[in-house]
C-alpha cells in the first residue's frame, strides 16, 4: 500500500536535491524507510545520525509510521543563535 | 500576568524598539541577550551569513521553549526575536529578554532560552567566507559520500 507525503529540505539537503520540497510516494511506511529512499533517490549516503525527523513540524523518533497527507522534514544539525 | 512572544523575521533586529518589553511594574529585572553576527569563525574570516529556517515548525518550536521557560522559572515575562535571510557582520541574529521580580531568574531564563534555541530551533546557518566559499554550520558530517564523490 503506498503512501504519499510532503518532504520538506533544508540547509545542505535543500543544496543536494535542489529543491524546497516534492511530494513523494511510495511503499514507506516510516520516516526510517521515507529516509533510506531519499538517499537512495539521489544517490546520497547521508549519516542518519546527524539527523533529525519532524513530522507536521514536531520532532518525531524515526520509527514513527507515516500517514497519507503528512509533511516530514529531515533536519539537519540546526546552528541557531 | 504573564507572558511570551516569539517572532522570526527578516528585518533588522538592532533597530527595532525593544525598551517597551522591560516594563512591567512588578519586573525589578530585565535581563537580555543579544547574538550577533562576528566576522571570524573556526579561524576563517567570515563576510556574511546566511540564516535559513522551517518558518512554521520554528514558531511552534519558539513558542514551546518560551512556555517552558514560564513554566521553569519564576518570570514575569519573556520575548525572542529571531532573524532570517541574508546577515552582515554586526547585525543582531537573535534576540532574548527575560523579565522578573529578582536578577537570578531572569539570568537563569535568558540562558535557558538562548541555549534551548541553540539546541533545537530548526534554523539554518551558511557561513560565507572572504575567500568566497560558504559552508553550513555544523552540517560537515551528514553528507558521507556523494555519488559524485564515487565517481571522482
Amino acid at each position: 500500500m503506498k503512501t504519499k507525503v510532503t518532504l520538506k529540505y533544508f540547509a545542505m539537503l535543500r543544496d543536494h536535491t535542489k529543491k524546497s520540497e516534492e511530494e513523494i510516494e511510495g511503499t514507506f511506511s516510516n520516516a526510517h524507510e521515507l529516509f533510506e529512499l531519499i538517499c537512495s533517490n539521489y544517490q546520497v549516503k547521508l549519516d542518519k545520525s546527524q539527523f533529525k525527523v519532524a513530522i507536521n513540524e514536531c520532532y518525531e523518533d524515526f520509527n514513527t509510521v507515516l500517514e497519507n497527507g503528512d509533511t516530514v522534514a529531515f533536519i539537519p544539525p540546526v546552528a541557531g543563535g | 500576568m504573564f507572558s511570551k512572544s516569539f517572532e522570526i523575521t527578516t528585518e533588522n533586529i538592532n533597530s527595532l524598539p525593544k525598551t517597551d518589553w522591560f516594563d512591567f511594574p512588578t519586573a525589578g529585572a530585565a535581563v537580555t541577550f543579544e547574538g550577533r553576527v562576528r566576522n571570524h569563525n573556526d579561524g576563517r574570516n567570515v563576510s556574511f551569513l546566511e540564516y535559513q529556517t522551517y518558518e512554521e515548525m520554528s514558531v511552534k518550536v519558539g513558542n514551546t521553549i518560551l512556555k517552558n521557560a514560564l513554566d521553569r522559572f519564576d518570570i514575569t515575562a519573556v520575548k525572542c526575536i529571531h532573524r532570517y535571510g541574508k546577515l552582515k557582520i554586526g547585525d543582531i541574529a537573535v534576540w532574548v529578554v527575560a523579565v522578573s521580580s529578582h536578577r537570578r531568574e531572569s539570568f537563569e531564563a535568558c540562558q535557558y532560552v538562548i541555549d534551548t534555541i541553540k539546541d533545537e530551533l530548526p534554523m539554518w546557518k551558511k557561513e560565507h567566507y572572504t575567500e568566497g566559499t560558504y559552508e553550513w554550520v555544523a552540517c560537515h558530517r551528514c553528507l558521507e559520500h556523494s555519488h559524485k564523490k564515487h565517481n571522482e
